[in-house]
This record gives C-alpha cells, structure tokens and sequence, in this order.
C-alpha cells in the first residue's frame, strides 16, 4: 500500500497579534494515511481537529513541519498552485455544507468541474451519476435553501466527488444532521470508500459516525494521542471507540 | 427592558449603519438647501445683471434635485431597513410584535430623520454662502448679494419631512406583511430575481425602442402636438426602460443557459448577478435615468454656452441695429462711438409698417428692394408689380415653407401688388423685436408709390452698426438703449401692437445686438450650466454613494461566499476576474444605457436645426468625461472590494 498522506512533525502556533498570546494548536503531529483507507479523526473541543483539517488540505499552512499528498509536498507549492491542487485533487464537505446560494444543486455540484473548464456534457452525465448515487438527482435544480440539511449535505458530499479527488477532507459532516441523516451520509462515505477506493478523513465528534471508518485516529492538546483500527463488525468496533474516548477525557462534548 | 432600553441598546450595536443612514440623508438635505437659497434670493430676482429667464432655469435643476432627492432618501431608507430584517425576524421569535417592531421603526427613523434635517440645513447654511460665491464668480456677476431667506428653511425642512414621513410609512404598511420566517431567510432568499417572463421582456424592449424611435421620428412633424408627444414618448420610455431592465437580465440568462458550455463557462459571474438582480435592478434603473437626464442636459446646456458666440453672430448679422424714431442719428451715435471702440460701417434701412385697417390693423413690415439689397450686401432685385417674401428664419423642410408662405399671403394687405415673385428663407437682417420674423420686399418704385399715397402706411429707420469690436459693446448698447427708451415716439397703432404682443415699450424697441444676445447666451447658459454641473457632481456622487452601499452591504455575505470557494480551490485570479465581471456590469450598463438614451433626445431635439454636429460634440464630450470619471472610480473600487473580500 501507498501512503496517500503523509504528515511529518507538523506545528501550528496561531499567534494573536493583540495580547501576543499564542496557542499551539498542534504540536509535533505524524500521520500516515494509505490509499483507500476510511479515517476518523477524534478529540475533544479544541484540541486542534479543524486545524489539523486545515492544514492537510492546503487552507492554512503550518508553522514548520512537511506535509506530502499524492507525493506532491503542500509547502513547495504557492497559493495559486495550491488552489488547482485542492480542486483537482481533494474534495471537501464541512459541517455547514458550504453550497452556495446562488446556485442550484447541480450546479453546486458541478462547481469543482466548472473551475476546471471540463466539458458541458461530461459535467452533465458526472454530475448525474453521482447526484443519482445519493438519492437527490431529483431535486437536482432546486436551492440550497429550500431543502433539508441532510439533502444538502447529500449535495456537498456529491460536489467533493466531481472531480475524482484521491482524497476527501470531511469535517464534523454530520454535526448539523439527525441520526438518521447522520447515518446516510457516514454509508455514502462507506459507499464511495469501498466502489472508488477513494481515501476519506473524517473529522467528528459523533462515535456512531466513527464507527463506520476502519480507522480512529484520537488528538488531544495538538498531540496524537493514540489510534485504533477495525477488525470486528461495527457494533464492536463502536464499543472500542467509546472506551478510548473515556479514558482521552473530555470526550464527546456535544452529546 | 422597556421598548426604549432595546432600541438604544440596538442603536449601539448597529452604529455604522445608522451613521451611514444619517449621513445620506444629511447629504441630501443640505444640497437641496443649498441650492434653495439660490432659488429665494430676492436680489438675484430684482438683478438687472442677470437676464430674464434665466430665473426659470433655476426652477428645472431644482425639480430634478427635488426627485433625486425623493429617490435618494427612499433608497437609503430601505437599504436600512433591509439591513435590519434579521434582527427584525429575531425579535418576533423572541415574542416581538409587529406592534413593538413598527414602534421601533418609528423611533429610530424619527429620530435619525430630524437629526440629519438638523445636520443638513446647518452644514447647507453654512456651505451655500460658498458655493453662492463661486457660481457668481463663474458667471461673472457683481451686483447680487448673498441672502437667506426664511422660505429655504420652511422648504427643506417641509419637503424632508414629508419625504420620510412617506418612506417610514411605506415600511409601516410593509411591516405588516412581516413573517418571521422569511425574515430569518431574507438574506438568503429575497435577492432572487422572480423568473423573467421572456414575452413582457420581449414587448418590453420593442416598446422602448419603438418609442425611442417615434419620438425621434415624429418629433417636430406636428409642432402643436410636440409636447403632448415628448410626454407620452418620455413616460413610454420610462416605463419601458424599467421592465426591459428587470426582465431583460434574466431573459438574457434563459437564453445562455440554452447553450450549456458558454452558461457553465460564466456560471459564476451569471448566477451572482441573477441572484442580486433584484435589487441592483433598481439601482440600475435609477442611474440610467440620472445620466440620461444629466448628459442631455448638460450637453445642452455646454452647446448653447460654447455656441454663443456663433448663436450671437448668426442672429445678427451686423454688431448693432436698432429703430430710430425722434431723435437724430448723430445724437445716437455719438453715444454709441468711442474712441477705442469707432463704428466701422454704417447701413440704414427704411421700413414701411402698413397697419390694414381691414384686418384688425394687422401690422405688414415692406421694405424696398435695392436698400435691403444694400444691407444685405447681396443683390436682391424684385420685378415691378411683385413681391417677394422674405423669412428670416432657417426652416428646412419645404412643406414648412409653404405653409408659412401661404400664412403670409392671407395676411397680405390690398396693397395693389399681388404677384408672388419668390420667397427667401433666410437671415439678412438683425433680430429686432420691432420687426417681424418675415418682410416683404418690393420693387423700389412700387416702395415709393405705395408709401407717398396712403396715410395707412408708417415709416422707421433701421440703422445698421458695426463696430470695431463688438465684444467691448456692451456699455455702448446699454446707453443707447436708454436713449432709445428715452426718445422713441410711439403712435396709437403701435401702441396697441405692442399691448398684444405683451411687451413692454422698451422691450419693443431694444436694440438687437452680437453683445446683447452673446451675454445673454454666455451667461443664462454659463449659470444653467454650473447648475447643472453641480447637481450632475452631486448625481455622481450620488451613484457612488449607491454603489458603494450596495457592495459594501453585500461585503459579509461575498466574503462568505469566497470562503466557501476557497476551500474547493477557486483561484485569487478566478475570484478577482468575477468580482470585475460583476462590478463591470454594476459599473457600466446604466451609463451606457443612459448615453444612448440621452443621445436619441438630443438628435431630437437638433434634427431640425439642420443636424448642428456641435450639439454632439458637446454631448459626447460630455459623456466621455463621465464615462472617464467612472472607469477611474470602478478601478479604485474594484481593487478595494477584491482586497477586502479575498483579505489581506
Ligand atoms: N484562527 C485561529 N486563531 C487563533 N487561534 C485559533 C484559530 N483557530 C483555532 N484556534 C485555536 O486552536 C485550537 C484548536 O482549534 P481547532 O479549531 O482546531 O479545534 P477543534 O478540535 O476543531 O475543536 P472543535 O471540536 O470545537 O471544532 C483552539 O485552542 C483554538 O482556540
Ligand atoms: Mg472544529
């Protein structure tokens, strides 16, 4: 197996400018993540999930530390590059869905392919295969704000796809949504994870939604602090999250 | 907390935008004050300096003021407003009733609004002996005193009150259709524009260019039915401009969207602008109506100014003519020579006025043949037992002509002599309010024949002038003017000739000169065009102040929006290259709009003064300087607004 992502001793220390406070968000951080892999990030509020998100995916950049993609190295490339490098390569659903307003479903969806001037029947039949995938072809031309939150996460997990990232970035995707919700979205993830291979990090607070990664990787205060790999079904699996969580502390905070 | 502590607590929290509320309103307060205080000076009415009629043309930039202001405020009002509907939708959630939301309204609108009519009227009382100074300066006059008068505190505070108490009352009414609900969703749903409906977009614009197109066409055809027409095309316009502009923009995206790959290629761009539509349609209505007012009427304006000289020389062909009755030449000429000044060339005219008691002494001016041709300077030689006509006007076409000739010969008295010879459709003599427009022109024997035997006949001398330099006349035709009032000798017929034209003696015999009509001209034209161009400076302003509040408004939400995109991975370049895309058409499509409209009324308004191109200079030239002032304005705000929504 080859590792997708590769993250070596990376710090981030946001300053504040005003009290000359500064936070270490995250402190020494290596990851290795393989191709094809289902990753759960989990820790509790604070402790630098978002940031490390952040960082992963090229939007923000770190103090000092290398982080590899698909063998490409984030720090060696400008802003620019690295715009046409999330778009082309990554794929991202974050908690509020981020879709636009403007813009109807499908053409949120089609946005990623859009940016990359493909062709407009290409874009047309993608967008349909994958809308079609996750139940929501049908209100293909309707507007974010007229359809429910598990609709339009639907929509942004459809978008992450359109231009067949080698990895999706989810931060808390189903933080917004009901369980039932919750779990559609955490089986496309499953769905997409075993058809495409596609590798998929997940941030969340939700053990259930863990439950369906082969992976939990648990952060505490900016440090790795341990991680467990799936090897029963599901239900064990679950029981093993809640475990860790309990003795990481602070745990899920919104539950 | 009672009703007040909310609405102070709130006033704090939404500081900014109430200042820039407050602010607009101060703003439009204070011009129109400003401007009022010209309009009630006493000593710029009595002012001998200041040419009749240049009074009225005060009154025409006040009304546009006044309209722009009526708009301006509304705007501003319900910009305001909209900015708040959240909060509003939070507060009814919270239990809030419409009630306590109108109470709300009206406290802080009331407020605000008697604050900036304060603010306006003492920042405009304290500005308008400024901008008083300036604009006699320009137009060069000495005599006339600044003034306040009672009557611009009485108007402004008036007018200002009744135009908000309007706008508060609008937003009453609206406030009750508040749902809390949409309230919430506002900002999310309210911008989109409603589907275009392609057939009323269709009708639309062919019923602005048809009546763009029967204004120019038809204009001037019917002269008794011109103004009836100019109404009926103008409020057509209008009318139609504004449902093209709103229905147009969608239209034009259906029909994209019919080609998929050029749609997705400007996706973007195109959605943004849809979805704003709704309300930056309106702002683009309004500066299309500002500029086709302010290019027309500057352009207008700049011509008559810049023409003066031409309009001075064209009308009167020698310096200065005048009517000589009771007083010798030598006296008037002595008063009009100096020594700097000497009168050049000498010319007399005599005229024959024949009052035709069969016609209610209707009044026939008859001059002979070889001394108009002396003063014309160009042989005109009329047959024994004719006449000729002579109209000293340019008319073009030649059922025009006819008309008038036939007007003429039904008025013609029984003279003796009725064989048309010709007509001539031209200037040879001065403008002078003692003759008519139109002579006839006999053969010199049947002059003298006619004028020896009836008693029916008058006669005058018209002395013709010219001196060395007509531009330092002015003292000259002034005293002559005074000699002239002072000696004329005034019969019963021409008593009752000038009670039904409606003048006065003196006006009657006024002397028709280059320096009279070119001042006249220089500065009715000089003191309309400041004018004009002041209220065109604030009308700019004015589109700056909207644009500026319309993006800026916007500013939260774009960011937002950007965020979202940055994190697919759109470029800096892919998102400045939309904000320009969009701020080009925010920027650009009403004053373009708005030239092209403005540029079908002036060639209606000239077609018939023989397609004058000066005219279009001047309202190209006028054009091109806005068009220069905007191109520099959306390029400051252009970077500005990228910077701000891409951040540092
Ligand atoms: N832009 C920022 N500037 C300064 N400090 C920041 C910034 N973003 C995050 N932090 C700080 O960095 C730390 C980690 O924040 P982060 O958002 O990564 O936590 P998180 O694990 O995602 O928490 P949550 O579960 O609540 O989303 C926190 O202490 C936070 O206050
Ligand atoms: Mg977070």
């Amino acid at each position: 197996m080859t590792s997708v992502l590769e993250v070596k001793n990376i710090v981030k220390i946001y300053d504040d400018e005003k009290d000359q406070f500064a936070t270490k968000a995250l402190n020494r951080i290596n990851l290795k993540i393989e191709k094809g892999e289902l990753v759960a990030i989990m820790g509790p509020s604070g402790s630098g999930k978002t940031t490390l998100l952040n960082l992963l995916s090229g939007i923000d950049s770190p103090t000092s530390g290398t982080i590899h993609i698909a063998n490409k190295e984030l720090s060696t490339m400008n802003k620019e590059e690295l715009a046409l490098f999330r778009r082309q390569h990554l794929g991202f659903v974050f908690q509020e869905f981020n879709l636009l307003d403007s813009l109807s479903l499908k053409e949120n969806v089609m946005l990623p392919m859009i940016l990359e001037k493909r062709d407009a029947v290409y874009m047309e039949t993608k967008t349909k295969e994958i809308m079609s995938t996750f139940g929501i072809y049908d209100i293909a031309d309707k507007y974010p704000y007229s359809i429910s939150g598990g609709q339009q996460q639907r929509a942004a997990v459809s978008r992450a796809l359109a231009n067949d990232p080698s990895i999706i970035f989810a931060d808390e995707p189903t933080g917004n949504l009901d369980s039932k919700s919750s779990k559609t979205i955490m089986e496309c993830f499953e769905k997409i994870n075993k058809e495409m291979e596609t590798t998929i990090v997940v941030v969340t607070h939700d053990v259930f939604a863990a439950s369906y990664c082969n992976k939990v990787i648990f952060i505490k205060d900016g440090i790795l602090d341990s991680q467990i790999v799936k090897k029963g079904n599901r239900k064990d699996f679950l029981d093993q999250i809640i475990d860790c969580l309990a003795v990481l502390g602070g745990g899920t905070h919104d539950d | 907390m009672t009703i007040k502590q909310i609405a102070v607590k709130i006033f704090k929290s939404n500081l900014k935008r109430y200042l820039f509320y407050f602010l607009c309103n101060s703003f439009a307060v204070m011009v129109f004050f400003m401007f009022s205080t010209l309009l009630f000076n006493e000593s710029l009415h009595r002012s001998k300096e200041i040419e009749e009629g240049i009074n009225e043309a005060v009154m025409i930039p006040t009304v546009a003021l006044l309209i722009f202001s009526i708009f301006f405020i509304s705007y501003a009002h319900s910009t305001f407003i909209k900015g708040r509907k959240k909060e509003f939708g939070l507060f009814m959630t919270l239990g809030m009733s419409t009630r306590d939301i109108r109470k709300i309204i009206l406290v802080e609108n009331s407020i605000i609004a008697s604050a900036s009519i304060c603010l306006g009227i003492i920042a405009g009382t304290l500005f308008s002996r400024f901008f008083f100074l300036i604009i006699m300066s320009l137009i060069g006059v000495k005599s006339v005193s600044f003034e306040l008068n009672v009557n611009s505190y009485l108007y402004s505070i008036g007018l200002f009150s009744v135009i908000f108490a309007i706008a508060v009352a609008v937003t009453m009414v609206v406030t009750s259709k508040f749902e809390i609900v949409k309230l919430l969703k506002e900002e999310r749903t309210s911008k989109k524009n409603k589907r275009a409906n392609p057939v009323l977009a269709a009708i639309a614009f062919i019923a602005l260019l048809a009546s763009l197109y029967i204004l120019y066409a038809y204009f001037g055809t019917v002269p008794e039915n011109d103004g009836q027409l100019l109404l009926f095309c103008t409020i057509s316009i209008m009318i139609t401009l504004y449902i093209t502009i709103s229905q147009l923009g969608s239209f034009c995206l259906n029909i994209i969207k019919r080609r998929p790959s050029s749609y997705y290629r400007h996706l973007l761009l195109l959605t943004n602008l849809d979805y704003k539509f709704k309300q930056v349609k309106k702002i683009i209505y309004l500066i299309t109506v500002m500029v086709i007012v302010t290019i027309f009427y500057i352009g207008f304006v700049l011509y008559i100014f810049l023409g003066a000289e031409k309009a001075a020389t064209d009308l009167h062909p020698y310096d200065i003519a005048f009517v000589q009755t009771g007083v010798s030449f030598d006296k008037l000429s002595a008063v009009v020579a100096t020594k700097e000044n000497p009168i050049t060339e000498h010319k007399t005219l005599e005229v024959s006025n024949y009052f035709d008691s069969a016609n209610y002494n209707f009044r026939t001016v008859i001059v002979a043949d070889d001394q108009l041709s002396a003063v014309a300077n160009k042989p005109i030689q009329v047959e024994k037992g004719s006449y000729l006509i002579l109209v000293q006007l340019n008319l073009q076409g030649k059922a025009e002509q006819n008309r008038m000739i036939a007007d003429i010969q039904q008025d013609l008295p029984n003279i003796g002599i009725d064989k048309l010879q010709s007509a001539m459709f031209e200037r040879l003599i001065n403008d002078l309010k003692y003759i008519d427009n139109s002579l006839i022109v006999l053969n010199s024997a049947d002059y003298q024949q006619l004028k020896s035997n009836t008693s029916e006949v008058q006669t005058a001398e018209i002395q013709f002038l010219n001196m060395k330099d007509w531009k330092n006349s002015k003292d000259a035709v002034i005293k002559l003017e005074e000699k002239l009032s002072a000696a004329n000798k005034v019969t019963p017929e021409f008593e009752q000739l000038i009670q039904r034209r409606l003048m006065t003696e003196q006006e009657f015999f006024q002397p028709g000169s280059k320096i009279g009509l070119y001042d006249y001209n220089k500065q009715g034209g000089g003191l309309i065009l400041y004018l004009v161009t002041f209220i065109s400076v604030l009308f700019f302003i004015a589109t700056v102040i909207i644009l500026l509040l319309r993006l800026f408004s916007e500013l939260e939400d774009e960011r937002k929006n950007y965020k979202k995109l940055f994190k697919i991975g759109i470029t800096e370049k892919e998102i400045r290259k939309i904000i320009a895309g969009e701020l080009k058409i925010l920027f650009f499509a009403a004053p373009i709009l708005g030239i092209v409209i403005s540029l079908v009324y002036t060639s209606t308004f000239f077609k018939e003064s023989g397609m004058d191109l000066e005219i279009y200079r001047s309202s190209l030239s006028i054009s091109s300087v806005y068009l220069l002032f905007q191109l520099i304005y959306y390029f400051i705000v252009k970077r500005k607004y990228a910077n701000q929504i891409i951040g540092d």
